[in-house]
């Protein structure tokens, strides 16, 4: 990617959306290819290779989310941005669970998308770059140059987000983190309160590392807080436990996942 | 059965006339030329006083089945008188000698009598057989006409109509104790309609001392639901009994069809309220997204003026209010539908409240909204975004129902137990009586339905969203002294150790 322009793959079957966020891309220096409907987009996608790609969910024929999930079962480390009308948390954990690195609501500021997609190169930028040994945990082991993950041996697929967030929690190992430090971390400065994305990140990781992804040993719920991932054969954890905080007397369920 | 004397009959029915003296005279008369006829006959060729005899029996047979027993008790008398006259020697003479002819003459008179009794017995269970037929083609006939009935008219005059006009009544009619509605079919001649609505109101069936009225209570699955009532001569009232239950078949029927109907009705606007919605959502929102791409794609680009350069803005600033407004207006429409699910997080009330109003400020130029806060800052569990519509719901109310120029105020204060958020204006009246009303789905104020756009929801769905997080929400101060209007969501509070984010 260096020196050469960052590829940006356009999928909205609204032909003056596209045309809208070309001009403004192209505008910014990233070079643009646009496609009308799922199926142009995996076949240029094959083709282009992007690094990014700008992807609406409601489409007539092969949905988003359909898209995002074929793109995701390829080595391709792409950048995956959901663009969509729906607005419900539901909709936003299926994108995420589809794969993709990040989720904005029609309508947008191409401000804020532009930022969103910087984010995305920045961190992509980042791990091209990375040659750190492997971290090893228990019978884990991310292997940071090839980007892989092994449990016990055997190759664990993760999605570019997967790999980030569990090697951030894994870099700093018994420390409870703010989940605002993990989103600023993992996603890059411009988030902080998208909780739904480390929820549904955040299971999607245990279901592939934990024994029994209910009662987790390796990523621990921080109460009130964050997360914190737990070395089974590291010193105790260093935390000064959770804050006092006031609720409703009358609601009992907490948020998020235990 | 029922049989009234009126002009209007059903069809192929024709009951047995009444007897009257003037029918038995005619009848006795008839038999007696019948009687005289054969005494000429068998007088004038010297027979013996056998035929006759048997020729009289024969008569008596005729009369019994046509007349009646009285006539034919009657006629017998009259031949056994011309037996003995005419046949029974001395002949032309009453007197009888030998006493073997008066036995014969006595058990003539016996026999005569008992096949008068016995064929009016016969025929008087033949009429009663045919009467039961009759009534009961006729409850199968009004049964037929009733169930081909549209259900959703079975309650109306159409159902009575095919009542009256199946059983010959002056006037049917049914009080709907449900819907408080009387249907009437035909003309009233007794105090029918009164007698009906009584009967249902104190659930006790009626019947006039002339029997010409019968009103019955009807009830559905036990509880009472209103009475039927019929206006005519009922000759056999045993007969009402089916009618009556075949009325409240037809009612519960048509009462069960309208339920089943509303019920229908009520999942249909559903559907189409959640297909609006969506389309909505899609409709609106795309043409949005593609203004707001087109209006920062002209900013990217560069090399605008100034003034360019601020229209661009304007441009997506506006769209991103209706965006906001749009999005609220369906957030709104699914709390409306759906159960409210709170989505937990730990929340500084006071920044969301702050954040809200700084919003806020920047669209109602022509409002002062200012913020107090009393007691150490509120970090509450609640879903942030519903709390923020309940809060905007508030703030709008008291914008929309205050005089331009006027002041808006949010006050936050907490304590150990509660954080409260009172929202005061100094805008309409609420009447004492409308307190609570205002809370009520599709409720709209008295003195405020023609001074400001809205609903009716705006209150209810903010109640509805503070009482999914266990607080409430209501009206605290109602035109005070200095005539201001307050509004208060109280949160109750309490300390936690720990809970998952």
């Amino acid at each position: 990617m260096n020196g050469k322009p960052v590829r940006v793959l356009v999928v909205d079957d609204e032909s003056a959306m596209r045309r809208g966020l070309s001009v403004a891309l192209t505008a910014r220096n990233y070079a643009v290819d646009e496609a009308r409907s799922g199926e142009e987009a995996l076949v240029s996608f094959h083709d282009t290779q992007p690094d990014l790609v700008l992807l609406d969910i409601n489409m007539p024929g092969i949905s988003g989310i359909e898209v995002c999930r074929r793109i995701r079962s390829t080595d391709s480390k792409a950048g995956i941005v959901m663009i969509t009308v729906r607005d419900t948390e539901e909709d936003t954990v299926q994108a995420l669970e589809a794969g993709a690195d990040d989720y904005i609501r029609k309508p947008f500021r191409v401000g804020e998308m532009l930022a969103r997609l910087a984010a995305l190169t920045r961190r992509a930028r980042i791990h091209d770059v990375e040659e750190t040994p492997p971290i090893v945990v228990g019978d884990l082991e991310l292997d940071l140059k090839h980007r892989v993950l092994r449990k016990e041996g055997d190759e664990v697929h993760l999605s570019p987000i997967e790999f980030s967030l569990l090697q951030y929690l894994m870099q700093n190992p018994n420390v409870p983190i703010h989940h605002t430090k993990l989103l600023r971390a993992v996603w890059g400065l411009e988030y902080g309160q998208e909780l739904e994305y480390l929820r549904t990140y955040i299971r999607l990781i245990r279901k592939k590392i934990e024994k029994d992804p209910a009662r987790p040993e390796y990523i621990v719920t921080e109460p009130w807080l964050g997360y914190r991932f737990r070395d089974p054969s590291g010193p105790a954890a260093v935390h000064s436990g959770p804050p006092k905080a006031r609720r409703p007397a009358l609601q009992e369920s907490p948020v998020g996942v235990g | 059965m029922i049989r009234l004397l009126t002009s209007s009959r059903a069809p192929g029915v024709s009951p047995a006339p009444p007897v009257t003296a003037k029918n038995l005279a005619t009848q006795v008369a008839l038999g007696s030329a019948g009687v005289g006829l054969v005494t000429i006959v068998c007088f004038v060729g010297h027979l013996s006083y056998l035929i006759p005899s048997f020729l009289y029996l024969l008569i008596l047979v005729f009369l019994s089945l046509s007349a009646g027993y009285a006539a034919a008790a009657i006629v017998s008398v009259i031949a056994a008188v011309c037996l003995d006259f005419f046949f029974v020697p001395p002949v032309l003479n009453l007197r009888i000698n030998d006493p073997k002819d008066a036995l014969a003459l006595i058990a003539y008179l016996v026999t005569s009598f008992v096949i008068a009794r016995l064929a009016s017995s016969e025929r008087a269970h033949a009429e009663f057989a045919e009467n039961k037929r009759r009534e009961v083609a006729r409850l199968y006939v009004t049964a037929s006409h009733l169930l081909s009935l549209d259900p959703e008219i079975a309650v109306g005059p159409r159902a009575l109509n095919i009542f009256r006009e199946g059983f010959g009544l002056n006037a049917a009619c049914l009080f709907d104790a449900t819907t408080s509605t009387m249907h009437v079919d035909g003309t009233p001649g007794h105090d029918l309609v009164r007698a009906t609505r009584e009967a249902a109101l104190q659930g006790r069936d009626y019947r006039s001392s002339d029997g010409w009225v019968h009103v019955h209570c009807l009830s559905i699955e036990g509880k009472p639901s209103g009475a039927a009532g019929f206006e005519g001569r009922f000759e056999d009232e045993g007969a009402l009994k089916p009618l009556f239950a075949l009325a409240a078949t037809a009612f519960e029927r048509a009462l069960s069809f309208r339920n089943a109907s509303k019920a229908a009705a009520a999942a249909q606007a559903e559907m189409l309220r959640s297909a609006i919605l969506d389309a909505f959502a899609h409709e609106f929102k795309t043409p949005q997204a593609v203004i707001m791409a087109a209006a920062g794609s002209l900013r990217e680009t560069g090399g605008l003026r100034a003034e360019q350069l601020e229209m661009a803005d304007v441009i997506e600033s506006e769209v991103w209010r209706m965006n906001r407004l749009t999005t609220r207006l369906l957030r709104m429409a699914r709390i409306d539908r759906d159960e409210v699910r709170p989505n937990m997080e730990i929340t500084s009330l006071d920044k969301l409240v702050e954040h809200l109003i700084r919003q806020y400020r920047g669209h109602s130029h022509d409002r002062r909204i200012s913020m107090k806060s009393r007691g150490e800052p509120s970090e509450v569990l609640i879903d942030p975004e519903l709390m923020n519509l309940a809060v905007v719901q508030l703030v709008d109310n008291a914008c929309k129902y205050s005089t331009p120029g006027s002041s808006v105020t949010v006050e936050m204060v907490s304590n150990d137990e509660f954080a409260d958020i009172f929202v005061t204006n100094d805008g309409g009246f609420i009447r004492e009586d409308e307190r609570e009303r205002v809370f009520e789905r599709f409720y709209r104020g008295v003195e405020t339905e023609h001074s400001a756009s809205g609903a009716g929801l705006g209150l209810y769905l903010a109640r509805k969203i503070v009482r999914a997080h266990g607080g409430d929400l209501d009206l605290c101060r109602n035109r005070e002294a200095n005539g201001t209007t307050t509004f208060r969501i109280r949160m109750p509070i309490a300390q936690s150790e720990g809970a998952a984010i």
